[in-house]
């Protein structure tokens, strides 16, 4: 017996034990990993990817470029390249070939020359605020509508503040339509609807603004679904609707050359058409093939040389641009739901995110404040681009 | 041959000590979450808590910690935020449907469950905080035009506020819109220290990857910004240590790897006591310790950097996971449901869930 003792060395069982001691260290490491692979509960179903139906695409021949605006979110002044906006939602067109720019995130309006250049000619960068005054001492707020009246002088819609504000060739910003409205408790005005002297009217987010020959203004007065006439003498009426359906949310308003008054109802999903003096109809088009989400935000009438007048549409949410082809719509640019937001081009290449305000240029074009895209584009339409070249 | 009953002693100690340590390292399964998971999983030195959802209603639930059944305590449309502190609960209750749109915070006694409504509110709220004697939460009021997204006055915003507990005056530290276009893309609660209420914000990803800590005196005042990291995730804060995610200093991209920094409110500079951590890593303080997850597992973070080790790997599908004393909490979810399961955090949590079982 004592033989066998020396047999086992004590090393051989200092040995066993660290090495059986390693094991239930190894063995209960592992028994704290749980791999993927192993589930305490059912697993659930796996999400596969529906196959995409063809979607319909633009016209190649019509030409859809940048005229200003690098991309990225911000502000910066400068060349068209360089230029940044943050949240552009209308753009209008002066005589003299200048472009101004409801910059709305910048609460600014940004002016584009009629060599590219890019500048800020009201309010101050990313402050909001309501303040009349020169220049960079205005302040607005979300500013989001404009329009050109016949005296040279431009209107703008001051959403946030719910009022409209008129910006002279001198740069002094005054207040041109809308009062004072209720607040919240953050103390932010609600809007309101009230008709009547225009100092004394009251809106609620205004945002498209059209304006007639005579100095009459349109204002698709979102907040409160429903269009607003200010006459020249400065009084402000509701226009009637016809029937007991009502607009959702309008957001531009535009002017044919026949009188007909057109309004593109964003959150309606749909336009609305009628005399100047109202009342306004629901259109009675087919605009199915834009689908369910078709959100018209811009509305523009454009006359070709040859005297023809076309509607173009800009769809917020389907990100392209549609034409009015009597009772349809004619996809004329973008793509609906587009992998790639931005891209110049032909209409069946070029791209748009939330395309928003929509104006008249010279020649048969128009130009779109790309508002996802932070630039400011310019359509040719194919009768407009075979003139050009 | 003598050998052998050495051996196979020495084998059954080993069988015998990875049934008992390996099965209490694995997840302890407590209570069913039925239907979905409104709230995070608050764990409290007494309670458990969450709001559920399903089909019928949304359930505020509270559980003991230290064991028992799951009890509703509260039930109802639109809960959602929760928090617990003592033998109350405050859970945030949002009100939406045609033409109305906002809420209220409810107050819960536990366990007993009586509900009083304390704050009715204009916006829905969806997150909240109690801290001493403050109440701080976050709501959101809808868009003044829906389905009008380039209208940026009209956008939806994201509101906090700040109320003492047994009432008073309701003060607005905080707004930002909450639209997808808009500069920030949201803002996430994170506590209240000293009379101050800490929040981080993060910018939308086209407007950059910034983040801040930024706070505010609960009785309203001008905001302070705390830290400011690009590309932070997740931030976490308790008494005065505010620790967050930072993409890893090393790693190149900033969506590589992530580190963890950590601050003493009132020091000035901030140091990294945790790195190589994955993408999207979120972190948690308890009692002191503070802890980081990724995809790989649950860390507890050391005083410096590299003294992060790793407690389990991290289960499939978590939803949820909340830290409190020696034990990590998690909601895993299943094609049947979730389940409230419970980790122990330190070895004499482990040897004691080994001798309990």
């Amino acid at each position: 017996m004592q033989r066998m003792r020396k047999e086992v060395p004590p090393l051989l069982g200092v040995v066993l034990i660290l090495a059986a001691l390693a094991a239930v260290q190894a063995l209960y490491w592992r028994g704290l990993l749980i791999e993927e692979s192993q589930s305490l509960l059912p697993r659930g179903g796996g999400g596969g990817g529906a196959a995409q139906a063809d979607q319909p695409t633009g016209l190649p021949d019509v030409i859809v470029e940048t005229v200003a605006g690098l991309g990225d979110a911000g502000h910066r002044d400068g060349l068209p390249v360089e230029a940044l906006f943050d949240g552009p939602a209308a753009v209008a067109a002066a005589r003299d070939g200048a472009l101004y720019v409801a910059d709305s995130r910048n609460h600014a309006i940004r002016m584009i020359s009629p060599t590219g250049r890019v500048s800020t000619v009201a309010g101050r960068p990313g402050v909001s605020g309501y303040a009349d005054g020169v220049g960079v001492h205005a302040r607005f707020s979300a500013p989001a509508g404009a329009a050109r009246r016949p005296d040279g002088t431009l209107l703008v819609a001051d959403t946030g503040n719910h009022r409209l504000r008129r910006l002279g060739s001198d740069g002094i910003v005054s207040t041109y339509a809308g009062a004072a409205t209720p607040t919240d408790d953050l103390g932010r005005e609600l809007g309101g609807h009230r008709d009547g002297p225009a100092a004394q009217a009251q809106f609620r987010y205004p945002v498209g603004l059209a304006v007639d020959p005579s100095g009459s203004v349109y204002v698709a007065d979102a907040g409160n679904g429903c269009v607003r006439r200010i006459s020249p003498a400065g009084e402000v009426t509701t226009l009637p609707v016809k029937g007991d359906a009502s607009l959702k949310g309008p957001t531009q308003v535009c002017l044919t050359s026949d009188g007909s008054l057109w309004v593109a109802d964003t959150s309606g999903h749909g336009l609305w058409t009628g005399p100047k003096a109202g009342p306004l109809t629901a259109w009675s088009g087919d605009a199915t093939g834009a689908g369910e989400r078709f959100a018209p935000a811009g509305i523009v009438a454009v006359q070709g040389a040859s005297g023809g007048e076309s509607l173009y549409l800009a769809d917020a949410a389907g990100g392209c641009l549609w034409r009015i082809d009597g009772d349809r719509l004619a996809l004329i640019a973008g793509g609906q739901q587009a992998e790639v937001p931005f891209q110049d081009g032909g209409g069946d290449v070029a791209r748009f995110d939330h395309p928003a305000g929509l104006t008249r240029g010279p020649a048969g074009t128009f130009y779109v404040a790309d508002f996802g895209n932070e630039r400011i584009r310019r359509v040719i339409p194919p009768r407009a681009a075979k003139e050009r070249d | 041959m003598r050998r052998l009953p050495v051996i196979l002693a020495l084998l059954a100690i080993a069988g015998l000590a990875y049934r008992l340590f390996g099965q209490s390292a694995q997840p302890r399964l407590l209570w069913p979450v039925n239907g979905r998971l409104l709230s995070p999983l608050v764990a409290d030195d007494r309670w458990i808590g969450w709001v559920e959802q399903d089909e019928i209603a949304s359930r505020l639930v509270v559980a003991p910690r230290k064991g028992g059944p799951r009890r509703t305590v509260l039930s109802g449309e639109g809960l959602s935020g929760l928090t617990i502190e003592g033998d109350r609960a405050f859970v945030a209750r949002a009100e939406a449907g045609p033409g109305r749109a906002g809420g209220a915070l409810e107050q819960v006694t536990l366990p007993d469950g009586g509900a009083t409504t304390i704050a009715s509110l204009v916006g829905m709220p969806d997150e909240i905080i109690a801290s001493g004697d403050w109440l701080v939460w976050r709501s959101t009021r809808r868009s003044a035009l829906p389905g009008v997204p380039f209208v940026v006055a009209a956008a939806p915003l994201i509101v906090i506020q700040a109320r003492r507990t047994e009432g008073g005056p309701v003060h607005t530290l905080t707004v930002v819109r909450g639209d997808r276009s808009a500069s920030t893309a949201g803002c996430d609660l994170l506590g209240v220290v000293d009379g101050q209420a800490y929040w981080i914000e993060r910018d939308s990803p086209g407007a950059g990857l910034q983040t801040r800590v930024l706070r505010a005196p609960c009785q309203g005042g001008d905001l302070d910004r705390v830290i400011e990291e690009r590309g932070s995730r997740a931030a976490a804060l308790q008494d005065d240590v505010l620790i967050w995610t930072a993409p890893s200093l090393d790693a190149g991209a900033i969506d590589s790897y992530a580190s963890v920094k950590r601050l003493h409110i009132g020091h000035p500079q901030p140091e990294v006591i945790a790195d190589w951590l994955e993408p999207g890593a979120g972190v948690l303080l308890s009692h002191g310790t503070a802890y980081a997850h990724d995809r790989n597992g649950l860390w507890r973070l050391g005083r410096r950097r590299g003294d992060q080790r790793r407690l389990f790997a991290r289960p499939p599908r978590v939803i949820a996971l909340s830290a409190v004393g020696d034990h990590g909490y998690l909601v895993m979810a299943g094609a049947e449901g979730s389940v409230v399961a419970q980790r122990p955090l330190t070895w004499w949590a482990r040897i004691k869930a080994a001798v309990a079982l």
